[in-house]
């Protein structure tokens, strides 16, 4: 069983999702490393835990160096970064990063489940099923 | 003296409604094992904020992933399909996305028109009837008049194209190529007392709406009212047989693991292409030591999936995202055979509407569409609500090779010896997924599409199961005779996708619930003599 993240270890993924997502003025989203967003994935890191320690790892960090690090250097190393670990790491950031109730409403989303308001679909115009009903049948006949 | 019952079903899925609802009204004695449990609409993914975490966890298609207490595990190592499947009431149809096609008459008589596969002992004309069947008790939205297909009854309305489709559809036109309104088994206007489709975008987890029809809400309130009794985390491990070689029951573990036994006059198996196979295989005696009714050799073998190529294109123009059912339109332009192609048979190419906030960031991400860094909200922007696109179903040929077994140390939580399966796609079926990338590219351009990304094989697409206990007249070459009964067991009958002697090119399920109502009639016209 993988150990929980040490506080020092969350201090570095919150870092990481900082820099995986960060904070956009021009369009009006907090970035990963917001607090509300970070407790998302925060609860939800314990099975990302080993990819965490490995990645700090392989960026020659020691736990809780990467939170100090410079987020243009940080971001330049993680663009270099390959392999499963920072997949996982960039599906967790993401996961919870998109379903945050201001990151959801500036992409013109309402922050709701799907149910039970649904949503709206457009009819599309009629005449664009004109062309396929002016064909002949051609299912082919089985003896 | 145990219990004991006129019939028993294995598997409260497609299959195992619809023979339960058309046997009841025999007034036997009818009970249905069931693995899993009654699912619960009010906790599907989609009355939650994390609807679209949940469809990779406890909603998962995949049985290895979910590993919900119903589940088994299956070792699919050695296929590059992965296996999707549904343990529970309603089986598969909780989570299929509700594409309803039928297979058409060529699909029938595929060695005598094509030269590949076997002709099955059945055609469609007989099939008819209990496809229309079918579709009523469903409940089937689509639009009559498709030049691709024979006639259909009359149907709710289509589902809305939205955006998506229409933008697909324009590029179908744009090639001169057929599309149609698919035949879907959502509900677009209230039907047996279920409300219509209101787009919530999520049908292949769990349609919380009640508007698809998974047989939890459709055959099973019917049949229960009639008397049919259904056991839920009853899991069976094997059939007994007796001296003269007939079924006596099954011996199954009860929801607290206690082992029992059910004696049945007639067993009825409809627990899928990887779920029959496994219990027929499991089910060993001396008389029969390969397994029950297995004199062919062929249970497990033949194994068929539907090679699914995933085609999207990325467009300027905001279209729907997640929003509204997955399917929508379907194009069986290449469906039938023409050898100038470079393959046998043919596909559907199946529209797929769009994603969700979170699939767009991850699929993004998987094809390198999504930066990290300070790029990626601009990059977001240019995916969100603008990808939409198709899969193309192809037409898988039954090959001896490709099989389920018995894993030699998998087990299940009971101890019950797990499935394997053993796959490889043939050069038919890559000629095939290529030139159905190709026209799928075509398609996605003309329709304004400005980049186009393909997958395929679709790892994840092993939904359609079929083919590994086939239908034949001949005893040496199929394991259940042409209406379902085993050709070595007189009492014990098939009915679910493993009974397919070809796969078509079409989605399963309404072929599969077909049938089952077929050899349900026919149990029900010969119950007289049915041993005989």
């Amino acid at each position: 069983m993988t150990a929980p993240l040490s506080t020092l270890e969350l201090d570095d993924l919150r870092a990481l999702a900082g820099a995986m997502i960060p904070a956009s003025e021009a369009h009006g989203v907090p970035g990963a490393d917001d607090a509300e967003i970070f407790a998302g994935i925060a609860r939800a890191a314990g099975p990302s835990a080993g990819a965490l320690r490995r990645l700090t790892a392989d960026l020659g960090q020691a736990p809780g160096s990467l939170a100090g690090m410079d987020r243009t250097a940080l971001e330049t190393r993680l663009a270099q970064a390959v392999g499963p670990d920072i997949g996982a790491l960039y599906a967790l950031v993401l996961m919870s990063y998109y379903r945050d109730d201001r990151v959801m409403t500036a992409l013109g989303l309402e922050p709701r489940p799907p149910f039970p308001l649904g949503h709206p679909l457009e009819d599309a115009d009629p005449s664009l099923l004109d062309p396929v009903k002016a064909r002949a049948p051609f299912w082919r006949p089985a003896p | 003296m145990g219990e004991s019952v006129d019939v028993v079903i294995i598997g409260a899925g497609a299959s195992g409604a619809a023979a339960a609802w058309s046997l009841s009204d025999t007034r036997m004695h009818i009970v249905c094992l069931e693995q899993g449990d009654w699912p619960d609409p009010s906790r599907y993914p989609s009355t939650g904020r994390d609807w679209e975490l949940r469809a990779m966890s406890d909603f998962s298609f995949n049985p290895n992933q979910r590993r919900n207490p119903g589940d088994y595990p299956i070792n699919e190592d050695n296929s590059p399909i992965k296996i999707a499947n549904f343990n529970g009431v309603g089986g598969g149809t909780v989570l299929y996305a509700g594409h309803f096609p039928r297979f058409h008459p060529s699909d029938f008589r595929v060695r005598s028109l094509d030269g590949v596969g076997e002709d099955w002992p059945i055609d469609y004309a007989t099939l008819e009837p209990f496809y229309d069947e079918n579709d009523r008790i469903m409940g089937v939205s689509g639009l009559q008049g498709d030049p691709a297909n024979p006639p259909r009854p009359e149907r709710m309305k289509p589902i809305p194209l939205g955006r998506a489709g229409a933008a697909v559809a324009r590029g179908f036109n744009a090639r001169g190529w057929h599309w149609w309104p698919s035949d879907s088994a959502v509900a677009t206007e209230s039907h047996g007392g279920r409300a219509p489709c209101i787009n919530l975008g999520h049908c292949l987890h769990g349609c919380a709406q009640g508007a698809k029809a998974s047989t939890d809400i459709t055959y099973w309130p019917l049949a229960r009212r009639a008397g049919v009794e259904v056991r839920t985390r009853c899991r069976v491990r094997e059939i007994t047989t007796n001296d003269e070689g007939m079924a006596t029951g099954v011996v199954y573990y009860d929801g607290e693991g206690v082992e029992r036994f059910l004696g049945a006059e007639v067993v009825i198996l409809a627990c899928n292409g990887i779920g029959t196979p496994r219990l027929l295989l499991n089910s060993t005696s001396k008389r029969f030591p390969d397994g029950l009714a297995n004199s062919s050799g062929l249970v497990g073998r033949n194994l068929m999936f539907h090679p699914y190529a995933y085609i999207s294109g990325r467009f300027e123009e905001t279209l729907d995202g997640g929003r509204g059912p997955s399917n929508g339109l379907w194009s069986q332009e290449f469906y039938e055979t023409s050898l100038d192609r470079g393959f046998v048979r043919g596909f559907t190419f199946e529209f797929s509407r769009g994603q969700g906030p979170v699939m767009t960031a991850l699929s993004g991400l998987g094809r390198g569409r999504l930066p990290l860094g300070a790029g990626h909200h601009d990059a977001y922007r240019r995916l969100h609500q603008k990808t939409t696109g198709m899969v193309a179903i192809c037409e898988d040929l039954p090959e001896l090779h490709n099989r389920v077994t018995l894993d030699p140390d998998l087990r299940d939580a009971h101890g019950i010896p797990a499935p394997r399966i053993d796959y490889t796609l043939s050069d038919n079926s890559r000629r095939m997924l290529s030139f159905a990338i190709e026209r799928a590219t075509e398609v996605l351009t003309a329709a304004g599409a400005v980049e186009v990304h393909s997958e395929s094989p679709l790892a994840i697409g092993g939904w359609h199961l079929m083919g590994t206990a086939r239908m034949g007249r001949d005893p040496a070459t199929s394991v259940v005779n042409e209406w379902g009964r085993s050709h070595d067991v007189k009492n014990l009958f098939v009915i679910d996708g493993s009974v397919f002697v070809t796969s078509a090119g079409v989605n399963p399920t309404s072929t599969i619930q077909a049938l089952a109502l077929y050899v349900a009639d026919a149990i029900k016209s010969r119950l007289a003599n049915l041993f005989d």
